[in-house]
Order: C-alpha cells, then sequence, then structure tokens
C-alpha cells in the first residue's frame, strides 16, 4: 500500500472501522482511541495489506482485538461498566444487553473474538470462521464454550440470588 | 437473500458491492435499512466532524514508532538524574526565550498553532491533496487547503468558540456561520471542531481570530474584541466584563 492507497484506505475504511468500534464498546472516545489504534496498525504493516474484501477482513480481526483489550483494560478498573447489544436472529435488537465484562470473563481470547463476530456483528460461522481464518469446527467449538459460560454464569447468579432470599 | 445479513455482509457491499443479493436484502428490508440509516449517520458523523483530526493523530503516532537513529543507545541509570536536572534549569531560559522573541503585531509570527507551553492551545490540521497533516511552524499553507481546529488544554469551563478573519476591516465570521448567532460549545477532549474552512485563491497571509469564552456570547462581541487584541499567542483578557481566551493565528500562504 503506497502513499495514496493508504490515504484512499484512510476515507473508504475508516467510518467504517469507526462505526464498527463504536457498536461495539458503545462510547464515541473510546471508538475513536480505538480507531486510531487500528489505523497506526495499517501504516505499521501497509506493505503487506492490499485494499478489498481480505484488507476489510484483516481490519474486522484488528478492531476486534483493539476493543477486546480496551474492555480488559476496563475490567481492571472495578468501576467500568460496558454493555452491548445482542443482536437477534433478525439482525437488530438493541433492547437485549449483556455485561460484557461478565459474558466473556475468563474465556481465552479467540473465544472472546468469536462471540463478538456471532452475537455483536451478526455473522453466520462460515464469515466468522473466514475473518478468524480457522474452521467453522473451531467457531462452533468456541460459540460452545460461550453457550458453557453464560449457562455458568446465569447458573451462579440464580444460587446468588436464592442465597440472598433466604438470608433473614 | 432471507437472513439479515451480518454488519461484515453490509460493510462487504457498501465498500466493495460484493453479492447483490445482500444490496437487494437490504433495500427491502425495514429492519436493515433502519440499521443500515444509523450506521451511515454514524458514519457521516465522524467523517465531517472527527476524521480529519484523527487522521492526523494517526500520522502522528505512527511517526513516534519511527526507530530512532540512536536505537541501542541505552542511558545509563546515573544519567536520569543529570538529564532531569538539566531540564528543569532549561525550562525557564527556553520560556524567557519564546516570550521575548514575541511579536504583538499580527501577522507577524507564523504560527501551526497558538499557546505556549503548557497553556490552552488550538492545533490546525490540514487536508491538502487528500493528505491529512498537522501543521506546524516550518509549514505554509495553500490556497483550497483545507483547515480544521483542534483545541486542546482548555480549561474545564471555557466551552465556547468562534473563529473569524480580518479582510481590510471586515469580519467574517467563519465558526458559527452568522455574526448572529452564538459561539459554539466546544467539542470533546481532543477532538475536531464539526466543520472546517478551505482557504482561497487571494494572496497574501491568512489572518484568524480565535476566542474562546465562559458563556455564549455573539460574534458581534468577538469581532470587537480581535479589535483590541493584537497577540499572536492565547492569552487571558476580560473584555467588556467577560473573561475570554483569545489570539490571532497567522498563516503564511503561499
Amino acid at each position: 500500500m503506497d502513499e495514496d492507497s493508504l490515504t484512499a484506505a484512510y476515507e473508504r475504511y475508516m467510518p467504517a472501522v469507526y462505526a464498527r468500534c463504536q457498536r461495539i464498546l458503545r462510547d464515541r472516545s473510546s471508538a475513536l482511541d480505538a480507531t486510531q489504534e487500528v489505523f497506526v496498525r495499517v501504516v505499521r504493516h501497509r506493505s503487506e495489506l492490499r485494499a478489498g474484501p481480505e484488507f476489510l477482513h484483516w481490519l474486522y480481526r484488528v478492531a476486534t482485538n483493539v476493543c477486546l483489550n480496551i474492555i480488559r483494560g476496563r475490567r481492571q478498573d472495578a468501576h467500568a461498566s460496558l454493555q452491548f447489544s445482542l443482536p437477534s436472529k433478525s439482525g437488530a435488537d438493541p433492547t437485549s444487553a449483556r455485561d460484557v465484562l461478565d459474558l466473556l470473563r475468563g474465556l481465552d481470547e479467540r473465544t472472546q473474538s468469536v462471540a463478538i463476530y456471532v452475537h455483536v456483528d451478526g455473522m453466520t460461522h462460515k464469515e466468522a470462521a473466514d475473518v478468524l481464518q480457522v474452521t467453522d469446527r473451531t467457531v462452533r467449538n468456541c460459540l460452545a464454550r460461550f453457550v458453557s459460560r453464560c449457562r455458568d454464569d446465569l447458573a451462579n447468579q440464580a444460587s446468588e440470588n436464592n442465597m440472598i432470599k433466604v438470608k433473614p | 437473500m432471507k437472513q439479515c445479513p451480518s454488519a461484515l455482509a453490509r460493510d462487504n457491499w457498501f465498500l466493495h458491492e460484493i453479492d447483490p443479493s445482500v444490496g437487494e436484502h437490504l433495500a427491502s428490508c425495514p429492519t436493515c435499512k433502519a440499521m443500515t440509516a444509523e450506521q451511515k449517520q454514524v458514519q457521516a458523523d465522524f467523517r465531517s466532524s472527527q476524521m480529519m483530526a484523527l487522521i492526523a493523530r494517526v500520522e502522528q503516532s505512527s511517526r513516534k514508532k519511527v526507530p530512532s537513529p540512536f536505537k541501542g543507545w541505552r542511558l545509563l541509570w546515573f544519567a536520569v538524574p543529570v538529564l532531569t536536572g538539566a531540564l528543569v534549569l532549561a525550562a525557564p531560559i527556553e520560556w524567557k526565550t519564546s516570550r521575548s522573541s514575541q511579536v504583538d503585531v499580527p501577522g507577524k509570527v507564523a504560527s501551526g498553532y497558538v499557546g505556549a507551553k503548557g497553556s490552552p492551545q488550538l492545533d490546525v490540521v490540514i487536508r491538502r491533496n487528500g493528505k491529512v497533516f498537522s501543521l506546524n511552524d516550518s509549514n505554509s499553507v495553500f490556497a483550497q487547503d483545507q483547515l480544521a481546529f483542534v483545541p486542546r488544554g482548555l480549561p474545564e469551563a471555557y466551552r465556547f468558540f468562534s473563529l473569524g478573519t480580518l479582510s481590510a476591516g471586515v469580519y467574517v465570521s467563519l465558526y458559527p456561520g452568522g455574526l448572529e448567532e452564538t459561539l459554539l460549545p466546544l467539542p470533546e477532549r481532543n477532538e475536531a471542531l464539526p466543520g472546517s474552512i478551505t482557504l482561497d485563491d487571494s494572496p497574501g497571509e491568512e489572518r484568524l481570530f480565535v476566542t474562546f469564552t465562559k458563556r455564549p456570547l455573539s460574534a458581534g462581541w468577538v469581532a470587537k474584541l480581535s479589535r483590541i487584541t493584537t497577540t499572536a499567542e492565547l492569552r487571558f483578557v476580560n473584555f467588556d466584563k467577560e473573561e475570554a481566551i483569545a489570539g490571532w493565528i497567522v498563516l503564511v500562504k503561499k
């Protein structure tokens, strides 16, 4: 990617990357920081990059990692509270929010990324596999881990609630 | 396409026009239409108010990552306090030098930003031939350059801003659009002010007057303040029972 291609890449892809970071992080300022970090990496790796669908996959991958890093940073802050919307099967349901800190806590990075691709971006398993450059089976395994984790969390939450109820 | 496309498929359609079935779905599905409209609005807002400043930040950060020619040199631990002491001693000298070299007549100082070290500052971001960069003291500006402005380090209370230019005694308000309007609220930290200006083809220096005030005062008030302000750095002033930070930016146009 030469200077002119880089300038064109800013124009073409930066708004889309920003919109996606904002969709994940739900915060303008953090989305700007994330977009900046993504494009610093574009500049750093520009000799290996060419505009096109593969580049968009690469941007999705890097943006997800950067957003997850920001989320992890927030997790270290005891007061952090980050929420994002889980789309329904129809693709849009901004009302059902989950606490990403709780949902993704303790999962490996790949599983966290898959959860975001499928549940935030609404990707099919194949699309998630293409972006991550893994097999469909890996995506299914990651999702199984994610669902299992959610079930455990729900069970723990229910038992905590019961304990509170029985206390005088 | 029966199922709603993912965000990736939508982006791929808008950026590369891959898979026309995505386009057909987006045109017919009300849910996707609404989501697309929302995303386009987010992108349009970003494009108009944030993008230029962000590209400048990216370019700046990328330049910082360039390996130093002194790579491999290591500061010995005892050098750190020595260097710190030297900097402390040098600071007042540098401050005095920069103060004494300031000219209190607008038009004599070409500066890419207004403000001394540690004080309020306004960065100028330029878009020229598709390239975006921050203006510094060694840059000149050209006709048709597009300028955006990023306020930094302003006290919490100062939330309003206006920019005007003086041309043969006539004030032209650039931020906001008309002299009747009040000053604009400042954007969030390190973000560019909404909108930008494009330099015209007329030769000579570009003189821009900037002011920040605590209250939303009129651009007419700003014009009066500009008549009595002669400094090319941002300074705190009391004018007409109002507190403000004001100064000129003078850009050498080639």
